[in-house]
C-alpha cells in the first residue's frame, strides 16, 4: 500500500477543515473495513487519512423516549449495535440482524458511518435503517445538514457527501411501539446479494402503516411503495403474503451480476419479502 | 519516495504482555508490525480482505483481522497473538483441545482459528455447536472439513467427551 | 514385529507438528527471514490472449531500489531453457512474444522493497495486440480456431505419459481405448442412455498462497519452497539451468495446504531467474488473487452413452471426455489420462470405448487437484447411474450392487485388480444412513454414490533413512512433504513401531533434497503406503544391525534376541540398552546406526492402456448424502454425509479420518459453490468475495467417516492410502439427493441456488 499520512485532529471542526483544504487527497478514516481493501489493491489512493475514531461525540448510542428515535454515532461499530442492551430492547430486530453481518472481526472494527459512506450496495444496514426511517446528519464546511438516507445514498459507491463533509450520526425511527419487523438476507457469496425488510404497524386488527425495503440487488436500498400498498390499510387477518411477494417481484429491478441473475433475484426478493412478513407477524419484532 | 521521506508515526503497543515502543509508517498494518518488526509470525497472511481469518489476533480481547487493521489503530492497545496463549509452558485449553482433537492439518489456519475460538469462548463459555459454527464462519479451513475444529472448541468448553481418541 | 500387539500403529497419537502449529511456531516459506533478501514482483498480462508488440522497462529500471527488471529477452543469458513443463515444455518462464491468459507473467521486478517494486510495476509499458480468445472447449475445437501452440514442443521430465498432441485443434494430449463393440450393443440393447455432465474450473484455495525464496550459494542455488514435489522441482530447475542435480537444493518448509496446486509451481522458475539476475536472495510471495491466477483444477465435459438391460445390467459404455487445461499443459495430460482411465466407473463393462482430450484455452493453467481427474469423472458416471436407476425403476443402491466390481476383479486387464470391497462399502454406507427406511420426500432426500480411483500408478520410488543416535533417539529422513495430511506423523509411528523407540524420541525433519533420500513425490495418496514401506524397511535395517551387534556383544545368535522398549534381552536374560549397543557399534566417542529402506515397485509395462501405469492400489469410497432443498429459493442445505472408505489399516485413525472429513469439506465446495467465472477470457472472481469456499456453517452437521480396516492393503501393516476418496463422492451424491428430493436433475456443477431454482421452475 502506498504511503500516506495519518492525522488525528482534536476536534471535528478541525477534521472538516483539514478535509476541505486537502480535497481529494484526503479521506476520513473510521473502521477502514472497506477503505483498506481498495487502498491495498491500489484502486484508491489518498495522501492523507483523517482518523475520526478518537474524536469525541461520534460514538454515542442513545434512544430518545419521546421521539422514539435511536441515535447512532458514525463511529458506532456493528458489534456494538449487535450487543447493545439498548438496541436489543428498543429494536431487537436490528441487533439480531447485525449478528449475521459479515464476520465477527468485521463487526468488531467496522462502523456504521463508514459503511454508509462507502455505499457498497451489497450491504445490510442500508436496508435495515431505511426500514425504520433514517436521517443522516452531516457536518461540513458549510455547517451541519441532515438528509434522508434515500437522499444520502445516490448510487452504488456514491453518496451526497460534499467535499469536506463528515457523517456525524444517524437517527433511526420513530420506532413505533406497535411496529413489527421482519428482515431477510440472501447471501451466496461473502456479501448479501439481496436484503429485504418488512415493517408492519398495527392498531388493533388493522395495519395502519407498512414499510417494505429491498436492498443489495439494486444500486441503493429503496422502499417499494407498490408492496407497501398491498399491506397498508389491510385487515391483519387479510394480509396476503402472496400478494406482497408478487408486488415486490414486479417492482424490483435487480442488477444482473456475479451475485445472481436479475430474474432470479426478482423472484427471490418476493420470496424473502413474504418470509420477512411472516417473521414480522409471528416474531412480533423480536428474533 | 525514499524511506526517510515517508510519514512515520510513533506507537506503543503491548503484545503478549510485552510493551513495545515503535516508530512505524502509518501504512503498516498490525500484521506487518507483528511479522516484520516483532518477528511474531504466528498470525498468517491470507486473503487480505478479512474473509479467511488466518491473521486473527485479539485486540483488547476482541478478534480482529491483523491484515486490515492499521497498526496505528492498535496504539495504546493490548494485542494477544497465538504466541501469547501458552502460559509457563502449559498450553491454553483451546490449544490443548486442538492437539487432542487433531483439529489441524496443514496448520496455516490454526493460529487464527484458535484465536477466534478463544475470543468466542471468552464471550460465550459454553457455545452450542451451531453457535460455534456461526462464530467461526469468518475463519476458513480447507483441510479438516471443520468437524474436528468444532469438536475441539466443544472440548475446550469442557465437553471432554468430544474428539480426543474417538476414532480408536 | 507382527507377533506382538501394536504399540504405536493404530493409535490416534497427536500429530508430530501439533504443538508447533497450535503455538504459532510452525514455519511456512513466508515466515522465513533471510538477511539481504530482495522482493520479487510479477507484472502480469492484463489480457487473455495477445501478441506482445513491445515491453518498455526503461523507466522501471531507473527507479531507486529496483535491482533488476526481467522480461523474456533477458532470460537466455541466465538459463539454458526458457520454457518448462512436466509433460510438454510449453510454458515460458516469462511470456515470449505472446500472452495466453490473463495473469500470465510478462516481467519480473526485483526490488529492495514493496514500494519500489510497485512503482516499477506501474512504470512498465506493455503494448498488446489482441488475438482471438479461446473461451472454452468448444471454441478451442471449432474449425478455424486460432491455434494457441503452433510449435511442436519439447517433452518434459515426467515420462509416464507420452503426449499425443493435435496442436492444430488445440489438443495437447488424447487418449483412446476400445474393448468389445459398443455400437453393436447399442443397436440391440433394451435401453441406451446418453447424457453430458460438466464441471467448471476451480482453484484449490490453499490457505497459504504460493511463496518461494531462491538464493545463490556457491556454485549452486538453494530454494525454499512449500512444494509437494521437492525432487521433481529440483529436476525441473536443474533442467532449466542445465546444471547437475546436486547444484540445486530444494528445502521444503511447512506447506499451508496443497491439494495438487503445489507441484511445479510457476513461481519457482521466476524466483530462480530473479536470484540469478540479482545475485542475491529473492523472495516471491503471491497474493491470493495472483494465486487464483496461477493454478486451477480442470473444467470438464464428459459425455456418457450407456447400454443397459431392462433388469439393470450395464452392457456397454462410450465415454467422451474433454478436460480444459487452460493456456499451458502442466500436468493436464496426466490428469486427463487418469480421468479417461477412470471414467467407466467401478462397474463391469464388456464393451467400452473411451475417447478423451486435453484442450488448451486462454485461461489459467490447470493441473493436479485432489482426485487427479477423478472428481470430474465420478460426477459424470455416478450421476448417470442414478439416471439409469430412475428410468428403470430400480433402487440406486441395488442398481450399483448389481454392477459393481468385486474385490479381485480386473478394472483393466493388466492392471492391479480391485483390492477393496466396494459392495460392502456401499452396503455399510446405506445401512448407516438408514437408506431403506428413509424414502425421499419433497424437498428432502438422501443420495448415494460409489467410486474407485486407481492410485499411486507407475514406477514410483521412495527411499528413507533412519539414523539411530547413541542416546537411542532417532532421526527419520524422508522426502515426503507434510502438506497437512499427517504424513510425518504416520511415518514416525511406523518408524517407532519398527524401531521400538517412542515416537516422541524420533524427529522427522521436513524435506531437503541435499540431505533427505529420494522420493518421487507427495501425491496420489501414496505416502503412507509407499514411503511407509521404505520407512518400515529402513527401521528394520537399523534393528537388524542392532541385533547383530548385540548378538556379538552377548555371544549369541541374533535370532535369539528380543527387544522391547529399547532394551534387547538375550536368552539367558542378559539385557542391553539400545544406547549400549549403538555405543559399541562404532566406538565410544559417539556414533549412529544408519538404516536404509526403499520402495521400488516392479516395472510392469502391461498392455495398453495400462502402459506402465500399473496401480499401486485402489482407493474406494461409497457415500450417502442427505440434503434439504428450499423449493422456493433453490438453496440446498447439505445436512449429512456418511462416507465409507477402505483404509486397509489406519496407522493413525485421527489423521486418517481427517482425510475423510477434509475431503468431504472440499467436496462441499465443489458440489455447491466453487467455480472460476470467466467472461471472454477474463477471470471475474479471483477473490474470496465472489469465489465462495465452504465455511463452518456450510458443512454437514452430521458427518460420519467410516474406515474399513481389513489389514489387507499393500502398505505397512496392511495400510492403504486414503487422501482422495471422500471428495469424489460428494458432488454426485448431492446431485442425486437433489434429484430425489425435487425431481430435478442437474448435470453441471456447482449446484448453486440459482441453477436449482431455474431447474425447478422449468420442471414445474
Amino acid at each position: 500500500m502506498r504511503p500516506f499520512a495519518l492525522h488525528r485532529p482534536a476536534a471535528l471542526a478541525e477534521a472538516v477543515q483539514f478535509l476541505t483544504d486537502r480535497g481529494d487527497a484526503a479521506r476520513p478514516y473510521a473502521g477502514g473495513t472497506e477503505l483498506m481493501v481498495v487502498m491495498k489493491q491500489g484502486l484508491a489512493r489518498y495522501e492523507h487519512l483523517v482518523d475520526l475514531k478518537r474524536l469525541p461525540g461520534l460514538s454515542d448510542l442513545a434512544f430518545d423516549e419521546a421521539a422514539r428515535t435511536l441515535r447512532l454515532g458514525a463511529l458506532v461499530r456493528h458489534r456494538e449495535v449487535e450487543l447493545s442492551p439498548l438496541v436489543r430492547a428498543v429494536w431487537p430486530r436490528l441487533a439480531a440482524a447485525e449478528r449475521d453481518v459479515a464476520n465477527v472481526r468485521v463487526r468488531n472494527t467496522g462502523t456504521i458511518g463508514g459503511n454508509l459512506c462507502f455505499a457498497e450496495p451489497h450491504s445490510d444496514i442500508g436496508t435495515l435503517f431505511l426500514l425504520a426511517g433514517c436521517r443522516v446528519h452531516l457536518l461540513g464546511p458549510g455547517g451541519a445538514r441532515e438528509l434522508d438516507l434515500t437522499e444520502f445514498l445516490t448510487g452504488a459507491y456514491e453518496t451526497a457527501l460534499l467535499p469536506g463533509e463528515v457523517l456525524t450520526h444517524v437517527v433511526l425511527g420513530p420506532l413505533a411501539p406497535g411496529t413489527r419487523y421482519g428482515y431477510r438476507r440472501f447471501r451466496f457469496h461473502e456479501r448479501p446479494s439481496l436484503t429485504v425488510g418488512v415493517a408492519v404497524t398495527t392498531a388493533g386488527d388493522r395495519v395502519t402503516a407498512a414499510r417494505v425495503v429491498v436492498g443489495a440487488c439494486e444500486p441503493v436500498p429503496r422502499r417499494i411503495p407498490e408492496a407497501e400498498a398491498v399491506l397498508s390499510e389491510a385487515d391483519l387477518a387479510g394480509v396476503r403474503g402472496t400478494a406482497l411477494r408478487e408486488a415486490v417481484s414486479a417492482a424490483v429491478q435487480p442488477m444482473d451480476d456475479a451475485a445472481g441473475g436479475a430474474e432470479y433475484k426478482q423472484a427471490l426478493a418476493g420470496i424473502l419479502a413474504e418470509r420477512a412478513l411472516r417473521d414480522a407477524l409471528e416474531g412480533g419484532g423480536a428474533a | 519516495m525514499s524511506q526517510s521521506e515517508r510519514p512515520r508515526t510513533p506507537i506503543e503497543i503491548t503484545v503478549n504482555g510485552r510493551r513495545h515502543r515503535l516508530s512505524i509508517e502509518p501504512r503498516e498494518f498490525l500484521l506487518d508490525v507483528l511479522r516484520n518488526r516483532l518477528h511474531l509470525t504466528g498470525a498468517k497472511r491470507g486473503c487480505e480482505m478479512q474473509i479467511c481469518g488466518a491473521c486473527t489476533v485479539l485486540l483488547g480481547g476482541q478478534a480482529v483481522s491483523a491484515c486490515s487493521l492499521l497498526a496505528a489503530d492498535a496504539d495504546g492497545g493490548e494485542v494477544v497473538t497465538i504466541e501469547g496463549l501458552e502460559q509457563g509452558g502449559a498450553l491454553h485449553p483451546v490449544q490443548q483441545a486442538f492437539v487432542d482433537c487433531t483439529a489441524l492439518q496443514c496448520g496455516y489456519c490454526t493460529p487464527g482459528m484458535i484465536m477466534a475460538s478463544v475470543a468466542l469462548l471468552g464471550e460465550n463459555p459454553d457455545p452450542s455447536e451451531d453457535e460455534i459454527r456461526a462464530g467461526l464462519r469468518g475463519n476458513i479451513c480447507r483441510c479438516t472439513g471443520y468437524k474436528p475444529i468444532i469438536a475441539a472448541v466443544r472440548r475446550a468448553a469442557g465437553h471432554a467427551e468430544e474428539g480426543g481418541d474417538g476414532h480408536d | 514385529m507382527t507377533d506382538r500387539p501394536f504399540k504405536y500403529v493404530g493409535k490416534s497419537l497427536p500429530r508430530a507438528d501439533a504443538r508447533d502449529s497450535v503455538t504459532g511456531r510452525t514455519r511456512y516459506t513466508a515466515d522465513l527471514n533471510f538477511p539481504g533478501v530482495l522482493l520479487g514482483k510479477v507484472l502480469r498480462s492484463t489480457v487473455p490472449h495477445a501478441r506482445i508488440v513491445s515491453v518498455d522497462t526503461a523507466a522501471a529500471r531507473e527507479i531507486p531500489g529496483v535491482v533488476a527488471v526481467l522480461t523474456a529477452a533477458d532470460l537466455p543469458a541466465l538459463v539454458k531453457e526458457t520454457r518448462f513443463g512436466p509433460v510438454l515444455k510449453d510454458m515460458p518462464i516469462l511470456a515470449e512474444g505472446r500472452v495466453r491468459y490473463e495473469g500470465e507473467p510478462v516481467a519480473l521486478i526485483i526490488a529492495e522493497d514493496d514500494l519500489a517494486a510497485d512503482e516499477a510495476l506501474e512504470s512498465i509499458w506493455v503494448e498488446y495486440e489482441d488475438l482471438p480468445v479461446i473461451t472454452d472447449i468448444d471454441a478451442a475445437l471449432a474449425p478455424g480456431a486460432v491455434v494457441l501452440h503452433p510449435d511442436l514442443l519439447g517433452t518434459g521430465q515426467i515420462k509416464d505419459v507420452a503426449a499425443q498432441p493435435d496442436l492444430g485443434r488445440n489438443i495437447c494430449h488424447q487418449y483412446h481405448y476400445t474393448r468389445g463393440n459398443t455400437e453393436a450393443v447399442f443397436a440391440t440393447a433394451d435401453h441406451v442412455f446418453e447424457h453430458t455432465y460438466t464441471t467448471p474450473m476451480m482453484y484449490h484455495v490453499t490457505m497459504e498462497n504460493p511463496a518461494a525464496v531462491a538464493m545463490p550459494e556457491g556454485d549452486g542455488l538453494i530454494i525454499h519452497v512449500g512444494t509437494q514435489y521437492p525432487f521433481l522441482v529440483r529436476q525441473m530447475v536443474a533442467g532449466i539451468l542445465g546444471w547437475d542435480l546436486n547444484r540445486v537444493r530444494i528445502v521444503v518448509p511447512a506447506v499451508g495446504g496443497a491439494f495438487g496446486s503445489k507441484e511445479y509451481m510457476n513461481i519457482i522458475p521466476l524466483a530462480v531467474v530473479g536470484a540469478l539476475a540479482a545475485a542475491a536472495p529473492v523472495r516471491l510471495e503471491l497474493s491470493l488473487e495472483e494465486a487464483f491466477r496461477s493454478m486451477a483444477r480442470h473444467g470438464s465435459r464428459v459425455r456418457l452413452k450407456t447400454a443397459v438391460s431392462k433388469d439393470g445390467v450395464l452392457l456397454a459404455r462410450q465415454c467422451e471426455v474433454h478436460m480444459e487445461t487452460g493456456a499451458y499443459a502442466d500436468s493436464g495430460p496426466r490428469v486427463m489420462r487418469q480421468a479417461a482411465y477412470r471414467v467407466p466407473g467401478p462397474y463391469r463393462f464388456e464393451h467400452l470405448q473411451v475417447d478423451a482430450y486435453c484442450v488448451y484455452t486462454n485461461k489459467v493453467v490447470a493441473g493436479a487437484y485432489r482426485g487427479f481427474g477423478a472428481t470430474q469423472a465420478t460426477f459424470a458416471y455416478e450421476s448417470q447411474m442414478d439416471e439409469i436407476a430412475h428410468a428403470l425403476g430400480i433402487d440406486p443402491v441395488q442398481l450399483r450392487l448389481k454392477n459393481l466390481l468385486q474385490q479381485g476383479d480386473d478394472f483393466m486387464p493388466g492392471d492391479t485388480p480391485i483390492d477393496g470391497d466396494l459392495p460392502k462399502a456401499l452396503q455399510v454406507a446405506a445401512a448407516r444412513a438408514g437408506w431403506s427406511e428413509r424414502p425421499a420426500r419433497p424437498g428432502r432426500a438422501l443420495g448415494v454414490a460409489a467410486c474407485t480411483k486407481n492410485t499411486a500408478s507407475g514406477p514410483l520410488v521412495s527411499q528413507a533413512m533412519v539414523r539411530l543416535n547413541n542416546d537411542a533417539s532417532a532421526t527419520l529422513l524422508v522426502g515426503t512433504a507434510e502438506i497437512g495430511q499427517g504424513a510425518l506423523t504416520v511415518l514416525r509411528q511406523i518408524c517407532a513401531e519398527e524401531l521400538d523407540v517412542p515416537p516422541e524420541r524420533i524427529r522427522v525433519p521436513r524435506p531437503d533434497t541435499e540431505t533427505t533420500p529420494f522420493d518421487q513425490r507427495t501425491s496420489s495418496s501414496r505416502s503412507t503406503v509407499q514411503m511407509g514401506l521404505a520407512v518400515q524397511r529402513a527401521a528394520q535395517d537399523v534393528r537388524c544391525q542392532l541385533l547383530d551387534t548385540a548378538g556379538k556383544m552377548l555371544g549369541t545368535d541374533p535370532a535369539q534376541l528380543v527387544s522391547d522398549d529399547g532394551v534387547i534381552t538375550g536368552p539367558a536374560g542378559q539385557r542391553l540398552s539400545y544406547k549400549e549397543v549403538v555405543a559399541s557399534f562404532a566406538g565410544a566417542f559417539g556414533s549412529e546406526v544408519i538404516g536404509l529402506g526403499s520402495f521400488k515397485p516392479a516395472v510392469i509395462k502391461g498392455p495398453p492402456p495400462v502402459n506402465g501405469q500399473v496401480s499401486g492400489f485402489w482407493e474406494i469410497n461409497a457415500a450417502v448424502a442427505g440434503v434439504a432443498v428450499d423449493l422456493e429459493t433453490g438453496e440446498i442445505k447439505f445436512e449429512e454425509f456418511i462416507t465409507v472408505t477402505d483404509a486397509g489399516r489406519c496407522i493413525n485413525p485421527a489423521t486418517a479420518h481427517g482425510q475423510e472429513t477434509g475431503g468431504t469439506g472440499m467436496g462441499v465446495g465443489q458440489a455447491l459453490f466453487e467455480a472460476c467465472h470467466y467472461e471472454d477470457g477474463y477471470f471475474r472472481n479471483p477473490n474470496l468475495v465472489e469465489y465462495r469456499v465452504p465455511l463452518a456453517t456450510d458443512v454437514p452437521s452430521r458427518m460420519e467417516t467410516i474406515a474399513i480396516e481389513n489389514g489387507d492393503g499393500p502398505g505397512p501393516y496392511g495400510a492403504k492410502g486414503m487422501g482422495e476418496s471422500s471428495i469424489l463422492t460428494v458432488g454426485p451424491s448431492v446431485a442425486n439427493a437433489l434429484f430425489r428430493a425435487t425431481g430435478v436433475r442437474l448435470r453441471n456443477l456447482p449446484l448453486t441456488p440459482e441453477s436449482v431454482w431455474r431447474a425447478l421452475r422449468s420442471h414445474r
